[in-house]
C-alpha cells in the first residue's frame, strides 16, 4: 500500500475537441467495455465510459451542436459514493480517484440514480464477446458480467502500472507520461492528464486558466475536470 | 417464580380444590369469602378468558419486572447501535462522498433504530421469561375457560377442604372438583 | 329559507344520512350486542375452518399466478439479467423500487389501526386489529421481496447484513439502504410479535377445542402454555401496551427512511424535504384504503357480519377521508414550493407531471385520491356501504400506486444533464412480477386468515364488558368503563 499523495485530473479543451470520438472507441479497447449492440443503445444502454454528449443550439435552419466529452468526474464530494450499502465505490485518497469495485457491487444501482452527470453505467445483460474479439481483451482489466456497475477509472491499471515501474527502476515517478487511453487517442489534444499536485504540470496549469470551468458545479459535488470553455466568449485564453 | 401460579410450596398443603364462575360478581364474593375463613390470597390462583385487573375482583396488585427487562433490554439496543455504526466503520476505513468516517444525523437516526429493535425483542422475551413460556409442564386447567369462565384453584390443608368447597358452592360454582394437572 | 339555508341545509343533511339511523339503534352496534363468549369463539373458528371448494380454487388460481406470473418472471431475469426490465440510464430504478414502496405503505395500516387507535381509545378498533395486522406481516414480506428482485446480483444481496467476515468489510451505514434495512428489520419483527402477542389468548381458545389434525399441534406449540391466569394476563396487557407505545414511532421511521432512499439523492425532484411526511401519510391513506378492501372481502366470504359491521367500516372511512386531505395538503406543498420557486431544471418536472408522458398518470391520480373521496365520503351512508367503499377504496389505493409509479420512475426521466433524459415503461417481465406479487400477498393473506382466528374474540368481549347504556335525562347514551386499574 503506497502513501503517495497524488491528485489525479483533467482539462478537456472544449474549442479543441472535434467530437470525433476516438476517445470513446479506445475506452472500449483499453478497459474491455463491452459493445451491447445497436438495439441496446437505442434503449439508452450504451455502456460508453466517456461519451460525446451533443446538445442542439438554435433554430431549425441554424441549428448548432455542441459536443462535450463527459465522463466520470472522480468527484471530491461523489454522491455515488455514500448510497452505495456495500462499499463497492469509494474515494482513494491517495490518488483522489472514485474507485468502483465490480465484485462487491450487488447492482442496486443507487448510485447510478445518484450520479448528476450519469456516467455511471450498468451491465444490464452479460457481456458478448465472441471469438476471436476475446484475444482483444486487455488482461488488465477485469471483464464484468451482469449486474454490475461500472464507470471510467481514468484507467487507473495504467496509473499503477507506471508508478509501479518507476518504483523497480528506481526513478522519480514522472506524471506526466501517465495517460488513459482516451487522452492518449485524442487527435487534437483535447484531453489533458496529470497530477493537479504539481503546479508547473499542464494540468494545473491549465486548470488555472480564466477558461476553466467545472460542469454542474453549484452541486457541489467538486469534480476533478476542468471544462475549458468554447470559443466565441469574449474571454482571452491564457 | 410465582407462587400464585402453581400454590406455595407448603408441605402442609395436600388438597387442591377448583371451581368455576360464568359471572364476576359471585367470583369476588367467593373470594371474599374464602379470604373471610382464612386462606391467604397466595393460595389461590384464578385463570379467566379475559383480563380482569386486580381492582375488579378484589386481589392484591401483581408487581412485575417486565418494564425493568424492556428498559435492559433498549441500552443494550444503544450499546448495540454503537459497535455497528461507530465501530465497525473504524474497523476498516473507507471513505465516502467526503462524508466523516461516522456520519453524525444518519448515526441518531441508527442508533434510535437499533433502541427500538432491541427494545421490542427484549419486551417479547421478557413476556416469554417472565411467564415461563413456552412451557409443557402439566398445570390445572379448565378446558372451558376460553368459553367466558373465571375458575379459582385454591391450594388448602387437608382439613380446610370442605370450607373451600363451601365457600366456592354458596356462590354457584360449577365443576367444583379436585383437578388433576394435565398437559395444556 | 333562502337558499343559503336551503343548501346548507341539503349538504347538512346529505353528509349526515346514515348517522342519525344508526345513533338511536344501539344495538346495532357490536360492543353493544354481547353474546356468550362460547358462541363467539365457535364463529371465529367456524369462520377459520370452512374452507369449500369456493375457497380453494381462489387459492389455488392465486397459487399458480403467483409462482407462474412472480416466481417464473423473477426466476427469468435473474437468469437473463435485468435487461429484460424496461430499464435504462437514466431510469435506473424503476416499477419494482415504487412497488417496494406501495407496499410499505400499505403495511401501515395494521399499526395504525392496532397500535394508534388503541392507544387513543377508539374502540371500533376491537374487531379488525388482528386482520390489519395480517395485512402488515404480509405485505412486509412482499415488500422486502421487492428489494431482492431489483438488485442486479441477488445471490449477493446478503452482502447488506452486518456480519463479521472474511473481507474484514462491514455494510456502509452512510448508505440510506442500510437505514432501510435496520428499519424494515425492526418494523417486521415488531409488527410480526405485536400480532402474536395478542394471539396467545385466542391461540389457547383454539387450542382447547381439540380440533385434530396439524392444527392441534401448531395451536399446542403456539399458545405456549398459557393459562391465563392473572399474572400471565397482567404481563399480556404490560407487553401490549409498551408494544403499541414503541411501535407508532418505529413506523413512522420506517416510511420516513423509504423516502429518504430517494430524498437524500440529488435527483429532480426527489430532493424535496418534505418528502418523510408525505410519504408516512400517503402511507397511512394507502394502508386504511387496504384494509377496507380486505376486510370487506374477508367479511363477506368468512360470514364475520356479526364482528365486523357498518359502524367499523365508517370509522376507518371518516379516516380515509381525513387522511386524503392530509395527503392532498402535503402533495399541494410540495408541488407549489417547486413551481413557484423552482429553477428550470426542477420546472422540467413539473411539465412532466402536468403534460408530459406521466400526465394520464398524475391526473388520473388527481381522481382517485382526492376528487373520489372528497365527493364521496362525506356521506355517511356511503361509509357504511361495503360495496361503495369497495370501489373508493380500490380506487385509492389505485391512485395510490399511481404516485409512487409517477414519483420513482417519472422524476428520474429528467435530469440536470439534457443529453440523458429518456422515457421509461415497464416491460412484460416486470409487469408480471408486479401483478404476481399482488396475487401473492392475497394468497399469503388467503392462507394466513384460515390458519388463526381472523377475530380477537378476547378484545370484543373485553370491549363488551366495558360498553353499556344508560339514562340521561329522557336519552339512553351509550358509555364506556376504563377496566384497568
Amino acid at each position: 500500500m503506497s502513501n503517495d499523495e497524488y491528485h489525479w485530473g483533467m482539462v478537456i479543451d472544449l474549442d479543441l475537441c472535434t467530437a470525433c470520438q476516438a476517445c470513446v472507441v479506445a475506452c472500449h479497447a483499453e478497459n474491455n467495455v463491452p459493445s451491447v449492440g445497436e438495439v441496446e443503445v437505442i434503449r439508452r444502454r450504451s455502456m460508453h465510459w466517456i461519451r460525446i454528449d451533443r446538445l442542439w443550439h438554435g433554430e431549425e435552419d441554424h441549428l448548432r451542436a455542441e459536443f462535450t466529452p463527459l465522463l466520470c468526474q472522480h468527484c471530491a464530494n461523489a454522491p455515488c459514493e455514500p448510497v452505495c450499502p456495500m462499499y463497492a465505490t469509494y474515494h482513494d485518497p491517495n490518488n483522489h480517484l472514485n474507485i468502483q469495485v465490480y465484485n462487491r457491487c450487488a447492482g442496486i444501482r443507487y448510485c447510478g440514480v445518484n450520479c448528476p452527470y450519469k456516467v455511471r453505467h450498468f451491465n444490464w445483460f452479460d457481456p458478448y464477446v465472441p471469438e476471436p474479439l476475446n484475444e482483444q481483451l486487455n488482461p488488465d482489466v477485469t471483464v464484468r458480467r451482469r449486474g454490475v456497475m461500472e464507470k471510467c477509472t481514468f484507467c487507473v491499471q495504467r496509473i499503477r502500472r507506471a508508478r509501479d515501474e518507476a518504483r523497480a527502476q528506481g526513478v522519480p515517478f514522472d506524471t506526466s507520461r501517465v495517460q488513459p487511453a482516451c487522452v492518449q487517442t485524442c487527435p487534437t489534444g483535447a484531453l489533458i492528464f496529470g497530477n493537479l499536485d504539481e503546479p508547473e504540470s499542464e494540468v494545473a496549469r491549465l486548470a488555472r486558466s480564466p477558461r476553466a470551468f467545472l460542469l454542474l458545479e453549484e452541486l457541489g459535488t467538486e469534480p476533478t475536470i476542468f471544462y475549458l470553455k468554447r470559443g466565441e466568449s469574449h474571454v482571452r485564453t491564457g | 417464580m410465582s407462587n400464585r401460579q402453581n400454590g406455595p410450596v407448603d408441605p402442609e398443603s395436600t388438597a387442591v380444590v377448583m371451581g368455576s364462575f360464568t359471572e364476576i360478581e359471585p367470583t369476588a364474593d367467593a373470594l371474599d369469602e374464602l379470604r373471610g375463613r382464612g386462606i391467604a390470597d397466595e393460595q389461590i390462583s384464578i385463570m379467566s378468558s379475559l383480563p380482569y385487573s386486580p381492582n375488579i375482583l378484589g386481589r392484591p396488585s401483581v408487581r412485575t419486572r417486565l418494564p425493568m427487562i424492556s428498559l435492559t433490554s433498549a441500552i443494550v439496543g444503544l450499546l448495540a447501535g454503537i459497535f455497528f455504526v461507530i465501530v465497525t466503520p473504524h474497523l476498516y476505513i473507507i471513505r465516502v462522498g467526503g462524508q466523516p468516517i461516522v456520519p453524525l444525523p444518519p448515526t441518531f437516526l441508527l442508533m434510535y433504530e437499533f433502541i427500538m429493535l432491541l427494545l421490542i425483542v427484549g419486551t417479547f422475551g421478557g413476556f416469554l421469561a417472565l411467564n415461563h413460556f413456552p412451557s409443557s409442564k402439566p398445570k390445572y386447567y379448565d378446558s372451558k375457560l376460553n368459553d367466558g369462565r373465571i375458575s379459582l384453584v385454591v391450594h388448602v390443608p387437608a382439613g380446610q377442604k370442605a370450607e373451600a368447597v363451601a365457600a366456592l358452592e354458596a356462590h354457584g360454582a360449577v365443576d367444583i372438583h379436585e383437578p388433576e394437572r394435565r398437559e395444556l | 329559507m333562502s337558499v343559503l339555508d336551503r343548501a346548507t341545509g341539503w349538504f347538512g343533511s346529505w353528509v349526515s344520512r346514515g348517522e342519525r339511523e344508526a345513533h338511536h339503534d344501539h344495538s346495532k352496534l357490536l360492543l353493544h350486542d354481547p353474546r356468550p363468549q362460547e358462541e363467539l369463539n365457535d364463529m371465529v373458528l367456524d369462520a377459520m375452518q370452512r374452507t369449500g371448494r369456493g375457497y380453494w380454487t381462489v387459492v389455488g388460481l392465486l397459487a399458480v399466478l403467483a409462482v407462474g406470473s412472480f416466481l417464473a418472471a423473477w426466476v427469468y431475469m435473474i437468469l437473463s439479467g435485468m435487461g429484460v426490465t424496461g430499464l435504462s440510464r437514466p431510469n435506473y430504478w424503476g416499477v419494482f423500487i415504487a412497488s417496494f414502496i406501495f407496499w410499505i405503505g400499505i403495511s401501515h395500516a395494521g399499526t395504525f389501526i392496532s397500535a394508534i387507535l388503541r392507544i387513543f381509545g377508539a374502540e371500533y378498533r376491537r374487531p379488525i386489529t388482528r386482520a390489519a395486522e395480517m395485512m402488515t406481516t404480509t405485505s412486509l414480506i412482499v415488500a422486502a421481496s421487492f428489494l431482492g428482485i431489483h438488485v442486479g446480483r441477488v445471490w449477493v444481496a446478503y452482502w447488506i447484513a452486518p456480519y463479521p467476515n472474511q473481507r474484514g468489510l462491514w455494510p456502509n451505514y452512510h448508505s440510506p439502504f442500510l437505514w432501510d434495512e435496520m428499519a424494515i428489520v425492526t418494523y417486521l419483527v415488531g409488527s410480526t410479535l405485536y400480532l402474536y402477542l395478542p394471539l396467545i389468548p385466542d391461540l389457547a381458545m383454539a387450542r382447547d377445542r381439540n380440533l385434530g389434525g396439524w392444527r392441534e399441534k401448531v395451536y399446542r406449540a403456539l399458545a405456549l402454555g398459557w393459562q391465563g391466569t392473572e399474572e400471565q394476563w397482567h404481563h399480556l396487557n404490560l407487553a401490549i401496551k409498551i408494544f403499541s407505545v414503541v411501535i407508532i414511532p418505529v413506523m413512522f421511521s420506517v416510511h420516513t427512511i423509504v423516502s429518504w432512499d430517494l430524498a437524500m439523492t440529488k435527483a429532480l425532484g426527489w430532493r424535496s424535504t418534505i418528502f418523510a411526511p408525505y410519504f408516512i401519510v400517503g402511507a397511512v391513506f394507502s394502508g386504511l384504503s387496504a384494509a377496507i378492501s380486505v376486510l370487506i372481502i374477508a367479511r363477506s366470504s368468512m360470514k364475520l357480519e356479526y364482528f365486523i359491521r357498518e359502524e367499523h367500516l365508517n370509522g376507518l372511512a371518516r379516516l380515509v377521508l381525513i387522511f386524503s386531505m392530509v395527503w392532498t395538503y402535503f402533495f399541494f406543498a410540495d408541488f407549489l414550493t417547486e413551481w413557484y420557486g423552482g429553477d428550470a431544471a426542477g420546472h422540467t418536472i413539473i411539465q412532466l407531471q402536468v403534460s408530459g408522458p406521466v400526465a394520464p398518470f398524475w391526473y388520473a391520480m388527481l381522481f382517485f385520491n382526492i376528487v373520489v373521496p372528497w365527493l364521496t365520503l362525506w356521506n355517511g351512508r356511503i361509509r357504511r356501504s361495503p360495496k361503495a367503499l369497495m370501489l373508493i377504496t380500490i380506487g385509492i389505493n389505485v391512485g395510490m400506486y399511481l404516485e409512487r409509479y409517477i414519483i420513482v420512475t417519472g422524476f428520474l426521466r429528467r435530469n440536470q444533464m439534457p443529453f440523458s433524459w429518456g422515457d421509461y415503461a415497464p416491460s412484460p417481465v416486470e409487469i408480471a412480477i408486479v401483478f404476481g406479487s399482488l396475487c401473492t400477498f392475497l394468497l399469503f393473506y388467503a392462507l394466513l386468515s384460515r390458519a388463526i382466528p381472523i377475530i380477537p374474540v378476547w378484545e370484543v368481549r373485553e370491549g363488551q364488558l366495558s360498553h353499556g347504556l344508560r339514562r340521561l335525562g329522557r336519552a339512553t347514551v351509550p358509555t364506556v368503563t376504563e377496566l384497568e386499574e
